[in-house]
């Protein structure tokens, strides 16, 4: 498949993944989006998107870390794959070039 | 573990619901967040806040990824995993070889006891199944009302009834009258035996379903001088010959007729309340002249059985039953309301229909078919239900103690998948696994006690695993439940760890000790109940054994004369006179050690039962029973023989005089005239010890027509004169046959019951303590395995062996004095119960009691001074190695 869709939303929570390097699960990725992206959303919602990349292959996942406040029980950490670079690289390409057209005159 | 105070978890009802929707994939990643999110809140928005949005977010997760799928987890299922629970429960078992080995033996003592009581109630509940009629067949009863507001129930009626029944209603298909001798004398050739013999209408084989092997069943009983005998019969009469056609001789009235053999029926079952050697027709009864009884409305002394027509409620014949009593015996009625007892006529004399099922059950009818006593089948029935119980706790308090050994076992099976269902499978397996070995060690026991059992049960029942379903059937209901039971709480709570907390080693053995402490004081509780009444009992049992008749028994024997007349005594005491090692002889109408005639005494205004006994002129002196007041009976006065007689203590008080006073008093006895009292004697009992002294009367009228001749013979070489007086008997009365008892053996046997009832407490107290001693054992050593750094430290300390002992000991004695206490009431009211039908009864002393609490504190401390010991002299370095 040539141009692999991902919806905005996907897009946003795979670019705080990527953000977020090392520390990127759930909930942090919900407080990120919450904290920077200005963007209250549910921890339902992150989780739901987070599977869904996973499905498409652009993050992938391992358990680890588990801490005291989470009762003893382990994170799922995402990390971005290479395909999901890609995809954000042609994603931010075609926003570029979009924009780059308002300010040029159509000839 | 996270502290309270350090950080509120997540509600957990919420939590809950989270677990019922997700997945297990997804659980702990979600979880996490959830639990760290509501931190946050927690923390910005406050607890209140926090708890109402969490609801929010956990709900927020139902979507379909998330949700369970039922490919999600499967755990092993079905019998892959058996083979390792097998492997690991037969380790365990090697492993700790004695506690496996008191469990089972535990389980298989109950096993055993259960096994053996099934045996005994199949077969008590089974008698007279054997009837093809079984469902229409009932015995009638009739009810009287006695004085006061008491009832007595009898099934013995005179010989009429049972034909006027059958023509008065169309409900009653069949009659079948039955009239027992239990000592007829048949005679054939040299042969001359006292047989057991019923009497019976011609239709008996129709009604009932005996086996008749040779003979025609509607026409064996026909002829007036034909009879049935019964196989065993045969064979001591006939041999191998065939007895048919075949004449025998039976004594009826005071001559031997001629009878012939008409059939041969299979030997009678035990399990039948109509028992007989030979079948006469009804009108043939032996002994006694047939034109009295046959017509006689006023007797009582036929069974009457009623086979009602199909379809027929004996419920309706029931109601109908007051007007046959009102039309035969109305007359009644009068005398009954004369002698002072009140109430309608359908509740003076009632008579209905009993359920041939119910004969051998019910012990509130007097009748001549034999019934057991409920009362010691409920205690059979309690004492293996005490035991098994014990048995079980015992099971789980050990498997409870032993809990602490397996919890890495546990951790490790949770930790690699296991679901709580299949370690409860496991544990419950372990637990079945145990109880089947235990059911073959408890059959083994059963046999091997079956014998035993049998003697105190007086039955001969047999383990019939091999022929019978039914048995199978009970012992694998037996085995199972016995495993589901004594294994439910230790699965229950084994698959309950948490395995984080064990396998950090953090866990403690989780126990709760109330429970523990609990069934011990509940076991020792039973054992003392057990000991306490045993001894009582042995102690009463003892106490009638050893308390005086009132008379002297012993050398005594006792011959009967099998007729009215007084010629065969006399002529019989004649000859036994000139015998040297006959001491002395006397006669009596009874033979003491049993009681059957009471009559209604009238002394001016009072009126009472007295117990009327014909005796020879020397009986009192015989007897050595001593006068209060007045003479011997003498023959040097000629009154003495027709109005002359000697009353007991009892009688002159419930007279109201003083024992001088009666003297020459005189009130009407004979039926032609008054008697005399002459004298006045010291009370003696006149049957078992079970009822109380009553009024009595001697007298000799007429002179020597005595039924029992007393002789009172030397100690020294007793065989030897039994056989005098058995010769002696031939030769004067050939055709009568010689039967003797002794005085002493006589009385004996009446204590049977409470004997057996003895002997069955003792063994039911021996196996309860030995069960609750093995419980308490397996306790102690779960206490000690928790207290080890306690004792570590103690030791370190510089505690003595001997004080250590005493500081593990010290709750055990205690549960064990609770339990004394809780069981002294208990076994109080037991035995009282028991011993309720004894008018004369041990004073429960106070020291059984205490003997029985001392005994078992030094018996607890006995068993758990093994563990307590062995923990005293332990290295204490190793104990405080942990941690």
């Amino acid at each position: 498949m040539k141009r692999a869709k991902i919806g905005e939303f996907e897009e946003l929570v795979l670019l705080t993944v990527v953000a977020l390097r090392e520390e990127a699960y759930g909930l942090s990725v919900q407080q990120a989006l919450h904290n920077e992206a200005k963007r209250p959303v549910e921890l339902a919602t992150v989780h739901s998107a987070l599977y869904r990349l996973e499905k498409k292959g652009y993050v992938r996942s391992v358990m680890g870390g588990a801490t005291k406040q989470r009762g003893g029980r382990r994170k799922r950490l995402f990390e971005v794959t290479a395909a999901g670079l890609q995809t954000l690289d042609e994603v931010r390409l075609i926003r570029k070039h979009m924009w780059s057209l308002i300010h040029r005159p159509t000839s | 573990m996270v502290s309270p105070d350090e950080q509120i978890s997540m509600p957990r009802a919420a939590r809950a619901l989270l677990h019922q929707f997700c997945a297990p994939r997804w659980r702990e990643e979600i979880e996490g967040d959830l639990e760290e999110l509501f931190a946050i809140r927690v923390r910005e928005h406050g607890y209140r806040f926090a708890k109402l949005v969490f609801w929010k977010d956990v709900l927020l997760f139902v979507r379909p990824y998330v949700l369970r799928r039922t490919d999600d987890y499967r755990p092993a299922k079905g019998p892959i995993m058996f083979k390792n629970y097998t492997l690991v429960a037969l380790r365990n078992i090697r492993k700790y070889q004695l506690y496996s080995f008191i469990n089972v033996f535990g389980l298989a003592v109950g096993i055993a006891v259960c096994t053996l009581l099934f045996l005994f109630v199949r077969h008590e509940w089974s008698y007279d199944q054997f009837h093809a009629n079984k469902e229409r067949l009932y015995r009638l009863a009739v009810t009287f009302k006695e004085t006061g507001d008491a009832y007595s129930s009898r099934s013995a009626f005179a010989a009429p009834v049972g034909p006027a029944l059958q023509t008065d209603y169309p409900e009653v298909e069949e009659v079948v009258r039955v009239w027992y001798t239990p000592g007829s004398f048949v005679q054939h050739g040299d042969k001359l035996l006292a047989q057991s013999s019923a009497a019976v209408d011609p239709n008996f084989f129709k009604v009932f379903s005996f086996n008749l092997l040779r003979g025609d069943p509607s026409t064996a009983l026909k002829d007036p001088q034909s009879v049935v005998l019964t196989e065993s019969v045969v064979m001591r009469f006939f041999g191998t010959e065939d007895p048919m056609g075949q004449d025998l001789l039976i004594r009826i009235g005071d001559t031997f007729e001629s009878f012939t053999v008409t059939g041969v029926v299979a030997d009678v079952s035990d399990q039948s309340s109509i028992q007989f050697g030979l079948l006469l027709p009804f009108n043939r009864v032996p002994d006694i002249k047939q034109e009295d009884v046959l017509n006689e409305w006023d007797d009582s002394f036929t069974s009457t059985f009623v086979l009602l027509k199909p379809g027929v409620q004996a419920a309706a014949v029931n109601t109908k039953l007051p007007g046959f009593v009102m039309q035969y015996y109305g007359h009644w009625f009068e005398g009954f309301r004369n002698r002072g007892i009140q109430g309608a006529d359908g509740d003076l004399i009632r008579y209905w229909l009993q359920p041939i099922a119910d004969i051998r059950l019910n012990d509130s009818i007097q009748a001549q078919e034999a019934t057991s006593t409920p009362l010691f089948n409920y205690l059979l029935m309690g004492i293996a239900l005490f035991i098994l119980a014990i048995a079980c706790i015992n099971f789980v308090n050990l498997a409870i103690a032993r809990a602490a050994s397996r919890m890495k076992e546990i951790g490790v099976r949770k930790a690699m998948g296991a679901v709580r269902g299949q370690l409860m499978q496991q544990f419950w397996g372990e637990a079945l696994l145990m109880s089947v070995l235990a059911a073959i060690l408890g059959i083994g026991m059963a046999a091997l006690f079956l014998p035993i059992f049998n003697d105190l049960a007086d039955k001969q029942l047999v383990l019939d695993i091999a022929t019978n379903a039914n048995t199978v059937l009970m012992l694998g209901a037996l085995t199972f439940g016995v495993g589901i039971l004594a294994g439910g709480y230790p699965a229950l709570m084994l698959s309950g760890f948490r395995p984080v907390e064990i396998l950090r080693g953090r866990l403690a053995v989780h126990t709760r000790q109330r429970f523990g402490k609990g069934l011990i004081v509940f076991q020792f509780m039973l054992s003392v109940v057990l000991i306490v009444t045993s001894v009582l009992v042995a102690q009463q049992v003892d106490f009638l054994r050893n308390r005086s008749v009132g008379f002297d028994a012993e050398q005594l024997v006792v011959v009967p004369t099998f007729t009215s007349s007084g010629e065969n005594y006399e002529r019989y005491k004649e000859a036994l006179l000139r015998e040297a090692n006959v001491v002395g002889v006397t006669g009596a109408s009874t033979p003491l050690s049993f009681f059957r005639g009471r009559r209604s005494t009238v002394i001016g205004e009072t009126r009472f039962q007295s117990a009327v006994l014909r005796v020879d002129y020397n009986f009192l002196d015989m007897m050595d029973i001593a006068l209060v007041a007045g003479r011997d009976f003498s023959e040097d006065f000629s009154t003495d023989a027709t109005s002359a007689v000697i009353v007991n203590e009892r009688f002159v008080r419930r007279a109201g005089w003083t024992a001088e006073e009666a003297l020459g008093q005189s009130f009407p006895f004979y039926e032609d005239q008054p008697a005399t009292i002459v004298g006045v004697m010291k009370d003696f009992h006149l049957t078992s010890l079970h009822t109380p002294l009553e009024p009595t009367v001697l007298h000799v009228n007429p002179v020597r027509a005595v039924r029992f001749v007393l002789a009172k013979i030397q100690p020294t070489n007793i065989p030897g004169t039994v056989e005098t007086l058995e010769a002696t008997w031939r030769t004067l009365f050939p055709q009568l046959p010689f039967n003797y008892s002794f005085m002493d053996a006589r009385l004996e046997r009446q204590y049977a019951f409470e004997e057996r009832v003895s002997t069955i407490m003792h063994y039911a107290m021996f196996f309860a303590t030995l069960v609750a001693c093995l419980g308490l054992f397996g306790l102690s050593a779960l206490s000690v395995a928790r207290r080890t750094k306690e004792i570590g430290v103690r030791k370190v300390l510089g505690a003595s062996t001997f004080g250590l002992v005493r500081v593990l000991s010290r709750q055990f004695i205690a549960l064990v004095m609770v339990a004394n206490l809780l069981a002294w009431p208990l076994a109080y009211w037991g035995t009282q119960q028991l011993l309720q039908n004894h008018a004369y009864r041990i004073d429960i002393g106070i020291t059984v009691f205490v003997l029985t609490g001392v005994m078992s504190i030094v018996l607890a401390l006995v068993t758990v001074s093994y563990q307590s010991v062995r923990a005293a002299l332990a290295n204490p370095v190793k104990a405080l190695r942990y941690e």
